[in-house]
């Protein structure tokens, strides 16, 4: 896969977490995504797990709107924000630097860097958004 | 200025943080430093706000692991972490992932982003506040 092709699945799969989906033909069978604080789990345990999540705080359908994309090799970078309706009128605006790894033209890991702080506040502990 | 020099100077500035080393050649006149939670800073406000904590609340240099650099363009993504020995006796531990932005070689702006809550629980809101120059 390119570079480019990369680029392309890696705000493809964002954009489809974002939205609580996630197409496991998207990813390697040992995929992993890691969050700072959190560690590493399985693609798959990460799935079930946002699955299983419903909370009273959010309002709406989140968008995550993707600023620059940094590639080379098996690895891009992405810059990004979420923007999600929360009940209480505001909004959930988180900033990301994800970096995502390819093997074989599918995604192999997810780093998440975001602002965690911001995400306890406004979830609660190791949950995030 | 090749990607290749791009990423040798990312990697310089990424290591500095670890000893609040901040060489201020590096960078373009009008460079910002922008940190996840706090916002943009001009560089020598936040080169002045990072001298400022290291005397306040850290113990010693801290141990600066480079794990990825990748470039494309003007714009270089460093994954790092960092542990530092803080003032109290604890150790602050975050993991980054910058990105930095080149115009004519120097950097022209950093993003910062860190484990906030990591960041928040060390330094329990100590952070010293930022000088620009205002009253």
């Amino acid at each position: 896969m390119s570079v480019e092709s990369n680029k392309a699945k890696a705000v493809a799969v964002l954009q489809d977490l974002t939205a609580g989906r996630i197409d496991l033909a998207d990813y390697t069978e040992d995929a992993t995504w890691w969050m700072q604080s959190n560690g590493e789990v399985a693609m798959s345990a990460y799935a079930e797990m946002t699955a299983g999540l419903t909370n009273d705080i959010v309002a709406g359908p989140a968008r995550l709107v993707v600023h620059d994309t940094t590639a080379e090799g098996n690895r891009v970078a992405v810059e990004a924000e979420s923007l999600l309706p929360l009940k209480d009128g505001g909004t959930y605006n988180n900033h990301y630097h994800f970096l995502i790894r390819f093997r074989d033209g599918k995604v192999s890991q997810i780093k998440e860097y975001q602002d965690t702080a911001l995400a306890e506040r406004t979830f609660g502990k190791h949950e995030h958004a | 200025m090749s990607v290749e020099a791009n990423k040798t100077t990312a990697a310089a500035i990424v290591q500095g943080v670890a000893t609040a080393q901040l060489d201020r050649t590096l960078f373009t006149n009008d460079a910002v430093w922008w940190m996840l939670g706090r916002g943009e800073l001009p560089i020598d406000a936040f080169g002045e706000m990072q001298r400022k904590l290291t005397q306040q609340l850290l113990a010693g240099d801290g141990n600066m692991v480079v794990h990825g650099i990748i470039a494309e363009g003007d714009r270089v993504a460093v994954e790092a972490e960092v542990s530092v020995p803080l003032r109290n006796g604890g150790t602050y531990h975050t993991d980054y992932h910058f990105l930095f932005r080149f115009r004519d070689g120097k950097v022209c702006q950093v993003k910062e982003y860190y484990d906030t809550a990591a960041a928040q629980q060390a330094f329990q809101g100590k952070v010293p506040r930022p000088d620009l120059g205002e009253k």
